[in-house]
């Protein structure tokens, strides 16, 4: 029996529309398995690979004389941890305080300038920033040293810092503020004892997102930090990182070390990951950024 | 003035007094203290761009005097001789990323709509939040993984393309794995979370209105998005992909371990070449001469100029549309 | 395309029942918004629905043309004939519904096109029409919708660039193009000015 909307069904064109619809249905959930498909390809390799040659060696000897097997990568740990800090002494500051200008002051023209500057910085190829502090510091200083491979990291550092204090200090309610204010408190005791605590969550994840990013950086550590077999704390002398000593070991020709560096890259992905996934999860719907 | 109030509770002259002191100079003072301090360090990034640009003028400008124009037109790139001219290694640059773009353009875009239209709510959360985590892995753990896992794996696809279609040039020369099809690829996946993630954004962004005018008027689901959300989302989206772009073109440590590293322009998909960004890290750690470095530090600036011209095409296209969201490249 | 004869218009001389709600109950996840409503509506009439804000009227209109199926969370019990026919049976077709039973919304939504798209868009993917005949169609449809006279030299530009009551019309126009049996008007006015509404007015008289 048709029934009277069922005998509308047979428009021209419906099976045709049904079936484009479909095929987008299917075309598009391919695409989103294809899209996860590399990072589980990634990930699994860098575990297979990287797990077998995680031993405690890995992580408290220095890198055995070339073509020796053994050895492990303390000295490129221990620097990568050191780059962090002089990297944080840089980024944070000029990132938090920038970040505060941003939100409390700046809806001006000034304003706008320094964001537009902060977006074009953190779109210089990390390897130019590298040819930048290149000449900058280690040229007058005539060496490569643990200074410059921070001061590189630390530029890299700002916009991402800027741009999220920004976002979570003005995400701080105007109630608050005027309440401190009311109270009697200045401008600048607003921000830093109330703004700021309020914002505090978000401002850590962003910083913590930062640093994330600039932990698994290889190219601007090339020629300012330089790398080392050495153990060196040393902050005027070139320093080892994880992120080059996995380069440097995945281009040599020697099997050893090239496990090496794949466990250097498991540690490195897995402190980056947990870094980011955490930032994310925890800003997750409040900010607007993207990526 | 305030009638007096009752004298325990009134605070001393002197107080008040103290009050409009600090309020007349001290809290001004720390209020002017804290509005320039803070104002220092936000335009300190300004005055950085400008040093940064101002020192790779300054560093390469013995080689820019000495070569001119020929500087980006030649591709004769020989340190011995005292040669350089980096076409090559923009043709490289420009190719890789472009082809890079076609392969994942396609995907991205797809799973962006999946997200964005299609998904069931429980699902879109974590596979959005799994593809953007491919953007977080380092650079040279894509390059590993390009060197030990995907050119051995594409070495036969390479020999069977020769093998089938050989006789067009893009399929010649050695299919060692290693060169133009290999960066591509590597540049591909690395640039895919980008584009879903920002697609997405400028999808959900499109008013339900739209959406419902088209149901409304008995379309599927496939030509609401064809038509108003698409049209709706276009500019966004191109914007979303040259961004994508931005970003292959500045890639650097991926790249240099899975291209090859040949200073030549490359005749066909399996043949080594160099990018820009590879170039530079490959040979500056033992350039030699004057010259060699201040050529590597012009490569730098072409480099600069690029990235800084697509990024502010793509701002431009992003920010109109989705009225302000953030994208960090 | 031939509509006369399924049309039930050309075949009866006193107005029978186009859509007979029976008992029909809406949720929003918990929340329930409609209770239980049974109400006839005849064909060939204007038909309107008063009542205070927020009572339900939006959502009783969307379910006559199953709008509210793309709300996540959204439930529908009961049954709401047309010609007869309970449309929210499974096996009925959407899409062919809301082709028949259209909609126009309170704030005009014209899609990012021209207006001449616009108007086409359903048409299109219906395949009512093609070539001149599209072409004919669209002015037909602006004419009913007394919208053609301020358009036809505008009609490759923007539906953007022209005014509210101006959209709403277009919308109208738009909803006309793909010759709906009922024409389902959610507050279409309650953003324009009031000479378009009497407008509109005058539109649904015809």
């Amino acid at each position: 029996m048709t029934s009277p909307l069922a005998r509308y069904r047979p428009l021209p064109r419906r099976t045709r529309r049904l079936l484009a619809n479909g095929l987008m249905w299917a075309g598009t959930t391919l695409c989103a398995a294809a899209a996860l498909v590399p990072l589980g390809f990634l990930l699994y390799y860098v575990a297979a690979q990287g797990l077998p040659a995680i031993n405690l060696a890995f992580f408290t000897h220095l890198p055995a004389p070339v073509g020796e097997p053994g050895g492990g990568m303390a000295n490129a740990i221990v620097g990568t941890l050191i780059l962090i800090g002089l990297a944080s002494l840089l980024g944070l500051p000029v990132g938090i305080l920038g970040g505060i200008y941003l939100a409390e002051f700046g809806g001006n023209r000034l304003g706008g300038a320094i964001r537009f500057s902060a977006d074009v910085l953190s779109g210089v190829p990390s390897i130019v920033i590298g040819i930048f502090v290149y000449a900058l510091v280690v040229v007058p200083m005539h060496r490569f040293s643990a200074l410059a491979g921070g001061v590189a990291l630390g530029i890299m550092m700002i916009p991402t810092v800027m741009r999220t204090s920004e976002e979570l200090i003005r995400l701080v309610p105007t109630s608050l503020r005027e309440a401190a204010l009311a109270l009697g408190a200045t401008h600048p005791r607003t921000v830093f004892k109330v703004v700021l605590l309020a914002a505090r969550a978000g401002v850590i994840t962003g910083v913590l997102l930062a640093i994330a990013r600039i932990a698994g950086e290889t190219a601007p550590l090339l020629f300012t930090a330089f790398g080392s077999g050495l153990w060196s704390t040393q902050l005027d002398q070139p320093i080892a990182s994880l992120p080059v000593q996995v380069f440097t070991y995945a281009i040599s020709p020697y099997q050893d070390w090239q496990a090496q560096a794949w466990a250097g890259a498991l540690v490195l992905v897995t402190i980056v990951l947990i870094l980011s996934a955490a930032a994310r999860y925890a800003t997750r719907g409040r900010m607007r950024t993207v990526i | 003035m305030s009638a007096p109030a009752p004298a325990s509770a009134s605070p001393p002259d002197g107080r008040r007094a103290s009050l409009q002191r600090r309020s007349a100079f001290g809290a001004n003072l720390a209020d002017r203290a804290f509005r320039w301090g803070t104002l220092a360090f936000g335009a300190s990034v300004i005055a950085l761009i400008g040093f940064l640009a101002a020192q790779l003028v300054r560093a390469s400008h013995p080689a820019l005097k000495q070569f001119g124009w020929s500087f980006i037109t030649s591709a004769a790139w020989d340190p011995v001789h005292g040669a350089f001219g980096v076409l090559f290694a923009i043709y490289g640059t420009v190719v890789t990323s472009l082809l890079a773009l076609a392969f994942a353009v396609p995907v991205g875009l797809g799973a962006a709509l999946f997200l964005a239209e299609l998904s069931p709510r429980w699902l879109r959360q974590p596979v959005s939040f799994l593809i953007e985590l491919l953007a977080a892995v380092p650079s040279i753990v894509y390059g590993l993984w390009g060197i030990f896992v995907l050119v051995p794996a594409i070495r036969p696809v390479e020999a069977w393309l020769q093998a089938r279609f050989g006789f067009i040039p893009l399929f010649q020369g050695a299919p060692y794995g290693i060169g133009m099809l290999a960066a591509a690829l590597v540049l591909s996946v690395m640039v895919l979370p980008y584009i879903t993630a920002m697609s997405r954004e400028v999808l959900q962004a499109v008013p339900a209105a739209q959406r419902e005018a088209a149901y409304a008027l008995g379309a599927t689901r496939w030509e609401t998005i064809r038509g108003p959300v698409l049209r709706s989302a276009r500019s966004g989206i191109v914007g979303a992909v040259i961004l994508a772009l931005g970003r292959a073109v500045g890639e650097t440590m991926a790249v240099t371990m899975v291209i090859g590293n040949r200073a030549e322009i490359p005749t066909s998909l399996f043949s080594p070449a160099y990018t820009l960004a590879s170039l530079i890290a490959n040979e500056f750690a033992e350039a030699t001469g004057e010259l060699h470095i201040s050529a590597l530090v012009g490569a730098a600036l072409v480099l600069l100029v690029l990235t800084i011209a697509i990024n502010a095409i793509a701002r431009l296209l992003i920010w109109r549309v989705t009225g302000g969201v953030r994208v960090a490249a | 395309m031939p509509s006369d004869s399924l049309s039930p218009r050309s075949h009866q001389t006193a107005p029978a029942d186009k859509f007979v709600v029976r008992g029909l109950s809406f949720y929003y996840g918990r929340f329930q918004a409609l209770r239980g409503i049974n109400l006839a509506i005849r064909e060939r009439q204007i038909t309107a629905l008063i009542g205070p804000s927020g009572c339900g009227k939006t959502t009783f209109l969307r379910a006559l043309n199953r709008m509210n199926d793309v709300i996540d969370g959204a439930r529908t019990e009961g049954a709401v004939l047309l010609d007869s026919e309970d449309i929210y049976q499974p096996h009925v077709d959407v899409v062919a519904l809301r082709r028949r039973v259209g909609m126009v919304f309170q704030r005009p939504n014209p899609f990012p096109m021209s207006v001449f798209d616009n108007i086409a868009f359903g048409p299109r993917i219906h395949g009512l029409a093609r070539g001149d005949e599209l072409d004919a169609l669209v002015e037909r449809s602006l004419r009913r919708a007394a919208l053609w006279e301020e358009v036809k030299d505008k009609l490759r530009d923007s539906a953007l660039s022209l005014s509210g009551g101006q959209q709403q019309r277009l919308c109208i126009a738009r909803l006309l193009a793909v010759d709906p049996d009922v024409v389902l008007m959610d507050e279409p006015c309650s953003a324009l000015d009031p000479i378009s509404t009497l407008r509109i007015r005058a539109i649904a008289s015809n």
